[in-house]
């Protein structure tokens, strides 16, 4: 156990905040749309060109081949900038990325990974469907090898910016002989192949980001599959385990720049007696030193992940620990904000700003990359040992 | 920057929880509501001093060991896993404030083991300096020579005859309690200017209740693949498998914080009191939320002294008031100022 911080981190600190002191658009990030992605990848070209695209990544795929605590240094100087939401850039830089870099062939890497770096192209992902959702394995889109081509038929939901996407991450069914986790298939799926529908979902934050996507003998070339047919849910797997371990390190950070922001609203903001600043009352301020302890304390967390991974390079279940206590912690953040707001808490502004968007937002966070439920299965499951569920 | 033990520490921990499990099975304990406070034998006693636990962190040429402030928090862990009597860690502070003061004589006699030290927890606003004024709880200071007292000014020694106090039954039976209203000279002090001993003392405990958060978790996992109803292991059960997870969660969380401020107070980084005080805080939640959890899982024998978790909960409010309560250590954590 250590902090030992070499001059070669200390120099790349300095080099990262001067970098982003210049860089980091000044303007906000607009929520939805096609400029939404275009603002993404706008920013993620600059991020490359300066050359701060996958600073962890390995260097033949355009990434900068460095250590993952240097990234983490990228992700904390980059929330203490204000750097924006990665948004659309968010799927191929932490899911798609990641789990080519693990798990694709070559001629895969060597064409996608450095067209995401580059900010070429937008991933979304295409997991979930309408009845497989925490039960993920039970997937139906089914998809039948046809000469050197695989035709999907079916069903995804919850598929962020799919209509802005150029690519998916695809899970499809294969196979139904043997066990359910058996037979499914992870492809690469092109977004402008013929017989894909995309029809957007209105959540209750006001963002239309969500679709539901529909294929109809859609035709993807074998080529695209990653690692083998029927062997998809290993490789699903590894994909979940890198949002679960690394990908949610950049929004950890920026919560604790929440928290900070939290403090400074409760000390000018009027309380609940009418009379004296929110911070006066002792319920909130024991909340919001609980919260700041938890968010110090989710740091930790982090990196104590980030020094799992240079013993273990593929993540494993404790990235559910710290996704349960980011999300938790997330919305007792925005619930607290609620209240310190007062009469203003039900004042919507625009989509990209407001705590009260931000409370709205926040109800996302036990449910997307698996719910809360599902990460005390594994949890308990594969940490404690606890026995399986009864449905299995 | 790893905060990960390496393999010494490692050793460190194994060998100690080897020792613990040997020596002070926490199931001792079940009979302490008719016993009454426990006090460790001479012989076990002196065994803790000749592994030398009371000088862990102690320099060589103070007659320590040479590890640091790491290895203490790895052995206090350990302790708080065992239920080992609070006034184990009273000792080894107590070692560290005579080394400090300096007074050569006590540091060696608790180095040594002949002397022991029992906690003087001040209640309210308490004075400690070359003398000490103010009322405080006495705890697991029963057969002990000496009491260790800290505050943010400073850390203390006191003769415990100059503390005569007024004996009550603790919640935990096995940990004897008494208030106590002291006015009296130390016989050792350390201003926190030359070493912020509360601190230290904090982020001991804040270790104790990880070690007892975790024993809360593993008790409950045991029983929850053990016990069986409907006919299947209550572990297979979301309702109980949820609450398991959740106590993994917590201990987790508790060690975490507790590796990094540990850190932090060694390198004498600018925010090591704000990330001590979040260690306290947060390690005191986990350690009560959890044992209390592990009571649930248990159901009604969880309810009686013939089971272990009973014991769990009582350790762990004893530990939360050692060394600034959670309440007084989550006010510190928003006086401080905004971390880095």
């Amino acid at each position: 156990m250590d902090l030992d911080v070499t001059a070669e981190d200390r120099a790349f600190r300095d080099e990262v905040r001067a970098w982003l002191r210049e860089n980091v658009p000044r303007e906000l990030r607009p929520e939805i749309g096609p400029e939404a992605r275009a603002f993404d990848l706008a920013w993620q070209r600059r991020q490359f060109d300066g050359g701060w695209a996958g600073v962890a990544w390995p260097k033949e795929y355009g990434g900068r081949g460095l250590s993952l605590l240097q990234q983490m240094i990228w992700f904390e100087e980059y929330a203490r900038a204000g750097g924006p939401y990665i948004g659309t850039c968010f799927v191929g830089i932490n899911h798609a990325g990641p789990t080519l870099i693990a798990r694709g062939s070559d001629a895969q890497k060597t064409f996608h990974l450095p067209k995401i770096l580059r900010g070429d192209v937008v991933w979304c992902q295409g997991f979930s469907e309408p009845s497989a959702g925490s039960d993920l394995a039970s997937l139906k889109t089914r998809a039948v090898l046809d000469g050197d081509e695989l035709v999907v038929t079916g069903q995804k939901i919850w598929t962020s910016f799919a209509q802005l996407a150029d690519y998916q991450e695809l899970l499809v069914r294969t196979s139904s002989e043997g066990r359910k986790h058996h037979g499914i298939t992870w492809v690469i799926c092109d977004m402008k192949s013929p017989g894909i529908e995309v029809r957007p979902i209105v959540t209750m934050s006001g963002g239309a980001e969500f679709c539901e996507v529909f294929y109809e003998n859609v035709r993807i070339p074998v080529a695209n599959v990653v690692g083998k047919i029927d062997d998809g849910w290993s490789v699903a797997m590894s994909t979940l385990g890198f949002e679960r371990g690394t990908g949610f390190i950049p929004e950890q950070m920026a919560l604790a720049a929440e928290v900070e922001e939290l403090i400074a609203e409760a000390r000018v903001r009027i309380g609940p007696d009418g009379r004296r600043p929110a911070i006066a009352d002792d319920e909130i301020a024991r909340r919001l030193a609980q919260l700041r302890a938890e968010v110090a304390a989710l740091r930790a967390m982090t990196l104590a992940t980030v020094s799992r991974a240079r013993r273990q390079p593929v993540p494993g279940p404790e990235g559910s620990l710290t996704k349960i206590f980011f999300s938790d912690i997330r919305q007792r953040i925005y619930k607290l904000a609620m209240e310190i707001l007062g009469a203003d808490a039900l004042v919507l502004t625009g989509m990209a700003d407001g705590w009260t968007r931000s409370y709205l937002r926040s109800y996302a966070a036990t449910l997307g990359g698996g719910t809360s439920e599902i990460q005390r299965n594994i949890v308990a499951e594969r940490i404690l040992g606890l026995p399986k569920d009864v449905t299995k | 920057m790893d905060l990960l033990p390496d393999e010494a520490q490692q050793e460190v921990i194994a060998s100690t929880a080897a020792l613990l499990a040997k020596e002070l099975p926490v199931s001792r304990l079940r009979d302490s509501f008719s016993t009454g406070p426990e006090r460790l034998s001479d012989s076990l006693w002196r065994t803790f001093a000749e592994l030398g636990w009371f000088g862990l962190g102690l320099a060589e040429d103070l007659g320590g060991v040479g590890f640091g402030a790491v290895e203490e928090v790895l052995l206090a862990r350990e302790l708080g896993r065992a239920l080992a009597p609070p006034s184990v860690i009273a000792t080894l502070l107590a070692a560290r404030c005579a080394a400090r003061a300096p007074d050569g004589q006590r540091r060696d006699a608790l180095l040594r083991g002949t002397l022991r030290a029992g906690w003087a927890e001040p209640v309210g606003e308490a004075e400690i300096g070359s003398r000490v004024r103010g009322r405080f709880q006495l705890i697991d200071a029963h057969g002990t020579q000496l009491l260790f007292a800290a505050n943010a000014s400073g850390a203390a020694l006191l003769d415990v005859e100059a503390a005569r106090g007024e004996p009550a039954a603790c919640l935990d039976d096995a940990v004897s309690l008494a208030a106590a209203t002291i006015d009296a000279p130390a016989l050792a002090f350390v201003p926190a200017a030359r070493e912020p001993l509360a601190l230290r003392a904090a982020l001991l405990t804040a270790a104790a209740l990880t070690g007892i958060a975790e024993a809360a978790r593993d008790q409950a996992a045991r029983y929850a693949n053990e016990r069986v109803q409907f006919g299947r292991p209550i572990g297979a059960f979301q309702a109980i498998k949820h609450r398991c997870a959740d106590m993994a969660v917590r201990a987790e969380v508790a060690w975490q914080q507790t590796a990094y401020a540990v850190l932090a107070l060694r390198e004498s980084l600018a925010d090591a009191a704000f990330q001590v005080a979040s260690a306290k805080a947060i390690a005191a939640q986990a350690a009560l939320e959890s044992s209390a959890s592990n009571v649930q899982v248990h159901g009604g024998y969880g309810f009686t002294v013939e089971y272990d978790a009973q014991l769990l909960v009582k350790r762990a409010h004893v530990y939360e008031r050692l060394a600034g309560s959670r309440t007084q250590q989550l006010a510190a954590v928003l006086a401080a100022p905004a971390p880095l």
